[in-house]
Protein backbone atom coordinates (compact mmCIF):
# COMPACT_ATOMS: atom_id res chain seq x y z
CA UNK A 1 0.00 0.00 0.00
CA UNK A 2 2.91 2.19 -0.31
CA UNK A 3 4.17 1.58 -3.19
CA UNK A 4 3.84 5.17 -5.50
CA UNK A 5 1.81 2.54 -8.16
CA UNK A 6 -1.31 2.18 -5.45
CA UNK A 7 -3.73 3.72 -5.58
CA UNK A 8 -4.83 6.10 -2.38
CA UNK A 9 -8.06 4.66 -2.20
CA UNK A 10 -7.12 1.07 -1.31
CA UNK A 11 -4.56 2.05 1.49
CA UNK A 12 -7.67 4.04 2.57
CA UNK A 13 -9.96 0.58 2.24
CA UNK A 14 -7.20 -1.29 3.83
CA UNK A 15 -6.90 1.10 6.95
CA UNK A 16 -10.83 1.04 6.66
CA UNK A 17 -10.82 -2.42 7.03
CA UNK A 18 -8.48 -3.11 9.83
CA UNK A 19 -10.37 -0.24 11.98
CA UNK A 20 -13.07 -2.71 12.38
CA UNK A 21 -10.80 -4.88 14.33
CA UNK A 22 -11.43 -5.03 18.18
CA UNK A 23 -8.19 -3.04 19.63
CA UNK A 24 -6.17 -6.02 20.80
CA UNK A 25 -6.59 -7.94 17.90
CA UNK A 26 -4.95 -5.02 16.05
CA UNK A 27 -2.24 -4.09 17.83
CA UNK A 28 -0.97 -7.82 17.38
CA UNK A 29 -1.59 -8.02 13.97
CA UNK A 30 -2.44 -5.22 12.19
CA UNK A 31 0.70 -4.28 10.91
CA UNK A 32 1.82 -7.63 9.68
CA UNK A 33 -1.83 -8.16 7.87
CA UNK A 34 -1.31 -4.33 6.54
CA UNK A 35 2.27 -5.59 5.35
CA UNK A 36 0.59 -8.53 3.60
CA UNK A 37 -1.80 -6.46 2.00
CA UNK A 38 0.80 -4.60 0.79
CA UNK A 39 2.97 -7.45 -0.38
CA UNK A 40 0.09 -8.69 -2.04
CA UNK A 41 -0.91 -5.59 -4.02
CA UNK A 42 -4.31 -5.22 -2.02
CA UNK A 43 -7.48 -5.44 -4.21
CA UNK A 44 -11.19 -5.16 -3.36
CA UNK A 45 -11.59 -8.85 -2.45
CA UNK A 46 -8.66 -9.35 -0.16
CA UNK A 47 -10.14 -5.87 1.63
CA UNK A 48 -13.26 -7.46 1.74
CA UNK A 49 -12.06 -10.66 2.57
CA UNK A 50 -10.37 -8.88 5.81
CA UNK A 51 -13.46 -6.45 6.49
CA UNK A 52 -15.63 -9.69 6.34
CA UNK A 53 -13.02 -11.38 9.17
CA UNK A 54 -13.39 -8.65 11.66
CA UNK A 55 -17.02 -10.01 12.68
CA UNK A 56 -15.70 -13.31 14.57
CA UNK A 57 -12.66 -11.29 15.53
CA UNK A 58 -15.43 -9.67 17.73
CA UNK A 59 -17.76 -12.42 18.37
CA UNK A 60 -15.17 -14.99 19.51
CA UNK A 61 -11.75 -13.34 19.98
CA UNK A 62 -8.72 -15.32 20.18
CA UNK A 63 -8.07 -16.44 23.84
CA UNK A 64 -4.33 -15.11 23.88
CA UNK A 65 -5.53 -11.43 23.31
CA UNK A 66 -8.24 -11.19 26.13
CA UNK A 67 -8.09 -11.19 29.96
CA UNK A 68 -11.38 -13.69 29.52
CA UNK A 69 -12.46 -13.12 33.65
CA UNK A 70 -12.25 -9.17 33.02
CA UNK A 71 -14.14 -9.59 29.60
CA UNK A 72 -17.02 -11.46 31.09
CA UNK A 73 -17.24 -8.98 34.27
CA UNK A 74 -17.18 -6.08 31.74
CA UNK A 75 -20.05 -8.03 29.71
CA UNK A 76 -22.31 -8.10 33.13
CA UNK A 77 -21.25 -5.10 34.35
CA UNK A 78 -22.99 -3.82 30.97
CA UNK A 79 -26.27 -5.64 31.12
CA UNK A 80 -27.19 -5.19 34.27
CA UNK A 81 -26.49 -1.45 33.81
CA UNK A 82 -28.69 -1.51 30.75
CA UNK A 83 -31.20 -3.48 32.50
CA UNK A 84 -31.71 -1.08 35.29
CA UNK A 85 -32.18 1.90 32.61
CA UNK A 86 -34.53 -0.06 30.81
CA UNK A 87 -36.10 -0.55 34.07
CA UNK A 88 -35.44 2.70 35.28
CA UNK A 89 -37.64 4.18 31.90
CA UNK A 90 -40.64 1.85 31.99
CA UNK A 91 -41.10 2.85 36.01
CA UNK A 92 -41.37 6.44 34.53
CA UNK A 93 -43.61 5.52 31.57
CA UNK A 94 -45.85 3.58 34.28
CA UNK A 95 -45.97 6.85 36.61
CA UNK A 96 -46.63 9.50 33.76
CA UNK A 97 -49.59 7.27 32.36
CA UNK A 98 -50.61 6.79 36.00
CA UNK A 99 -50.71 10.91 36.56
CA UNK A 100 -51.75 11.70 32.84
CA UNK A 101 -55.05 10.85 33.49
CA UNK A 102 -54.93 7.26 30.80
CA UNK A 103 -55.54 5.08 33.74
CA UNK A 104 -59.38 4.72 34.41
CA UNK A 105 -59.48 4.34 38.15
CA UNK A 106 -62.60 2.58 38.11
CA UNK A 107 -61.45 -0.25 37.01
CA UNK A 108 -60.01 -3.00 39.15
CA UNK A 109 -58.17 -5.14 36.53
CA UNK A 110 -56.15 -1.68 35.01
CA UNK A 111 -55.45 -0.59 38.10
CA UNK A 112 -54.04 -4.00 39.27
CA UNK A 113 -52.02 -4.55 36.29
CA UNK A 114 -50.34 -1.39 37.14
CA UNK A 115 -49.59 -2.51 40.46
CA UNK A 116 -47.66 -5.94 38.91
CA UNK A 117 -46.27 -3.95 36.27
CA UNK A 118 -44.31 -1.90 39.45
CA UNK A 119 -43.87 -5.13 41.46
CA UNK A 120 -41.95 -6.81 38.45
CA UNK A 121 -40.08 -4.14 37.43
CA UNK A 122 -38.49 -3.41 40.85
CA UNK A 123 -38.11 -7.42 41.68
CA UNK A 124 -36.71 -7.50 38.27
CA UNK A 125 -33.31 -5.03 39.33
CA UNK A 126 -33.37 -6.76 42.82
CA UNK A 127 -32.60 -10.15 41.58
CA UNK A 128 -30.46 -8.90 38.80
CA UNK A 129 -28.22 -6.76 41.51
CA UNK A 130 -28.71 -9.74 44.43
CA UNK A 131 -27.30 -12.37 41.65
CA UNK A 132 -24.68 -10.01 40.65
CA UNK A 133 -23.61 -9.39 44.20
CA UNK A 134 -20.41 -11.04 44.03
CA UNK A 135 -19.44 -9.80 40.75
CA UNK A 136 -20.00 -6.17 43.00
CA UNK A 137 -17.94 -6.76 45.67
CA UNK A 138 -15.10 -7.94 43.49
CA UNK A 139 -15.19 -4.75 41.88
CA UNK A 140 -15.41 -3.02 44.62
CA UNK A 141 -11.97 -4.58 46.14
CA UNK A 142 -9.98 -4.60 42.82
CA UNK A 143 -11.19 -0.35 42.55
CA UNK A 144 -10.13 -0.07 46.29
CA UNK A 145 -7.19 -1.53 45.34
CA UNK A 146 -6.12 0.46 42.38
CA UNK A 147 -7.40 3.86 44.68
CA UNK A 148 -5.78 2.80 47.39
CA UNK A 149 -1.86 2.13 45.50
CA UNK A 150 -3.15 5.64 43.47
CA UNK A 151 -3.22 7.51 46.64
CA UNK A 152 0.13 5.58 48.15
CA UNK A 153 2.17 6.69 44.97
CA UNK A 154 0.31 9.95 45.58
CA UNK A 155 1.62 10.37 48.82
CA UNK A 156 5.45 8.91 48.28
CA UNK A 157 6.12 11.48 45.29
CA UNK A 158 4.61 14.46 48.01
CA UNK A 159 6.93 13.27 50.02
CA UNK A 160 9.58 12.94 48.05
CA UNK A 161 9.14 16.28 46.43
CA UNK A 162 9.01 17.44 49.98
CA UNK A 163 12.50 15.69 51.17
CA UNK A 164 14.14 17.49 48.08
CA UNK A 165 13.06 20.96 48.12
CA UNK A 166 14.52 21.04 52.02
CA UNK A 167 17.37 19.38 51.08
CA UNK A 168 17.73 22.38 48.69
CA UNK A 169 21.23 24.66 49.46
CA UNK A 170 19.17 27.68 49.01
CA UNK A 171 15.99 26.55 51.16
CA UNK A 172 18.30 25.28 53.65
CA UNK A 173 19.95 28.81 53.66
CA UNK A 174 16.42 30.46 53.94
CA UNK A 175 15.25 27.94 56.56
CA UNK A 176 18.14 28.62 59.12
CA UNK A 177 16.93 32.76 58.26
CA UNK B 1 -21.93 -30.73 -1.38
CA UNK B 2 -19.08 -27.68 -2.12
CA UNK B 3 -18.90 -26.49 0.98
CA UNK B 4 -18.42 -29.95 2.29
CA UNK B 5 -16.13 -30.94 -0.16
CA UNK B 6 -13.84 -27.95 0.71
CA UNK B 7 -12.82 -28.99 4.30
CA UNK B 8 -10.42 -30.75 2.50
CA UNK B 9 -8.77 -27.54 2.01
CA UNK B 10 -9.62 -26.92 5.45
CA UNK B 11 -7.42 -23.37 5.88
CA UNK B 12 -5.56 -24.30 9.20
CA UNK B 13 -4.34 -27.64 8.14
CA UNK B 14 -2.57 -25.87 5.30
CA UNK B 15 -1.52 -23.34 6.99
CA UNK B 16 0.51 -25.68 9.70
CA UNK B 17 1.36 -27.73 6.57
CA UNK B 18 3.61 -24.61 5.06
CA UNK B 19 4.74 -24.18 8.37
CA UNK B 20 5.88 -27.44 8.40
CA UNK B 21 9.45 -27.32 6.75
CA UNK B 22 10.31 -23.95 8.04
CA UNK B 23 9.26 -20.65 9.42
CA UNK B 24 6.79 -18.38 6.86
CA UNK B 25 5.64 -15.08 7.37
CA UNK B 26 2.02 -14.27 6.04
CA UNK B 27 2.93 -13.10 2.31
CA UNK B 28 5.09 -16.24 1.97
CA UNK B 29 2.26 -18.54 3.48
CA UNK B 30 0.07 -17.93 1.35
CA UNK B 31 2.74 -18.24 -1.91
CA UNK B 32 3.51 -21.64 -0.72
CA UNK B 33 0.27 -22.78 -0.01
CA UNK B 34 -0.93 -21.16 -3.62
CA UNK B 35 1.88 -22.76 -5.24
CA UNK B 36 2.21 -26.40 -3.43
CA UNK B 37 -1.72 -27.14 -2.38
CA UNK B 38 -3.44 -25.02 -5.32
CA UNK B 39 -5.51 -23.24 -3.17
CA UNK B 40 -5.67 -19.46 -2.41
CA UNK B 41 -5.74 -18.14 1.07
CA UNK B 42 -6.92 -14.21 1.38
CA UNK B 43 -5.51 -12.18 3.99
CA UNK B 44 -8.53 -12.02 6.58
CA UNK B 45 -8.80 -16.02 5.99
CA UNK B 46 -5.12 -16.45 6.71
CA UNK B 47 -4.92 -13.97 9.98
CA UNK B 48 -8.12 -15.22 11.48
CA UNK B 49 -6.11 -19.12 11.58
CA UNK B 50 -3.12 -17.53 12.19
CA UNK B 51 -4.68 -15.83 15.55
CA UNK B 52 -6.78 -18.93 16.33
CA UNK B 53 -3.25 -21.38 15.76
CA UNK B 54 -1.21 -19.26 17.89
CA UNK B 55 -4.05 -19.15 20.66
CA UNK B 56 -3.86 -22.94 20.86
CA UNK B 57 -0.39 -22.95 20.82
CA UNK B 58 0.11 -24.74 17.64
CA UNK B 59 1.81 -22.15 15.79
CA UNK B 60 4.36 -19.14 17.47
CA UNK B 61 5.66 -16.38 16.24
CA UNK B 62 9.36 -15.45 16.21
CA UNK B 63 11.05 -11.88 16.57
CA UNK B 64 11.12 -9.93 13.99
CA UNK B 65 12.77 -6.19 12.81
CA UNK B 66 10.25 -5.19 10.14
CA UNK B 67 6.17 -5.72 9.82
CA UNK B 68 6.43 -8.98 8.18
CA UNK B 69 6.45 -11.55 11.42
CA UNK B 70 7.52 -15.23 10.65
CA UNK B 71 5.85 -17.84 12.56
CA UNK B 72 7.35 -21.29 13.20
CA UNK B 73 4.97 -24.61 14.03
CA UNK B 74 5.32 -25.64 17.53
CA UNK B 75 6.03 -29.43 18.92
CA UNK B 76 2.27 -29.08 19.53
CA UNK B 77 1.30 -28.16 16.02
CA UNK B 78 3.14 -30.84 14.57
CA UNK B 79 1.92 -33.41 16.88
CA UNK B 80 -1.65 -32.31 15.53
CA UNK B 81 -0.69 -32.17 11.62
CA UNK B 82 0.83 -35.56 11.93
CA UNK B 83 -2.85 -36.57 13.33
CA UNK B 84 -4.78 -34.84 10.77
CA UNK B 85 -1.85 -36.39 7.63
CA UNK B 86 -2.21 -39.78 9.04
CA UNK B 87 -6.77 -39.47 9.21
CA UNK B 88 -6.03 -37.49 5.70
CA UNK B 89 -3.85 -40.35 4.65
CA UNK B 90 -6.79 -43.37 6.02
CA UNK B 91 -9.59 -41.54 4.05
CA UNK B 92 -7.26 -41.10 0.67
CA UNK B 93 -6.28 -45.10 0.78
CA UNK B 94 -9.95 -46.07 1.86
CA UNK B 95 -11.07 -44.33 -1.23
CA UNK B 96 -8.82 -45.55 -4.01
CA UNK B 97 -9.05 -49.19 -2.82
CA UNK B 98 -13.22 -49.06 -3.59
CA UNK B 99 -12.96 -47.13 -6.35
CA UNK B 100 -10.45 -49.03 -7.63
CA UNK B 101 -13.03 -52.38 -6.98
CA UNK B 102 -16.37 -49.59 -8.19
CA UNK B 103 -14.66 -48.74 -11.17
CA UNK B 104 -11.70 -50.41 -12.19
CA UNK B 105 -9.88 -47.62 -11.53
CA UNK B 106 -6.20 -48.35 -11.53
CA UNK B 107 -5.05 -44.75 -9.37
CA UNK B 108 -2.60 -44.40 -11.70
Amino acid sequence: MRDPGTRPSATMMARAALALYPPSWRSRYGDELYALLDESGGGVRAIASVAWHALPAWIRPPRHLYDRPARMRASLATGLVAWSFLVGLGLVFAQLTQFQGYRPDGHPVIAWSYLVFDAALVLSVLAAGLGGLPLWLLMLRRALVVATAAVTAVSAARGARAALTSDAPGTAGANRL
Amino acid sequence: MGDQLDRWADPPLLVLASLADEPKHGYAITQDVAETMGVRLSAGTLYAVISRLEARGLIEPLASDDRRRPYRITAAGARELARQSERMSRVASLATERLRAYLGWAGA
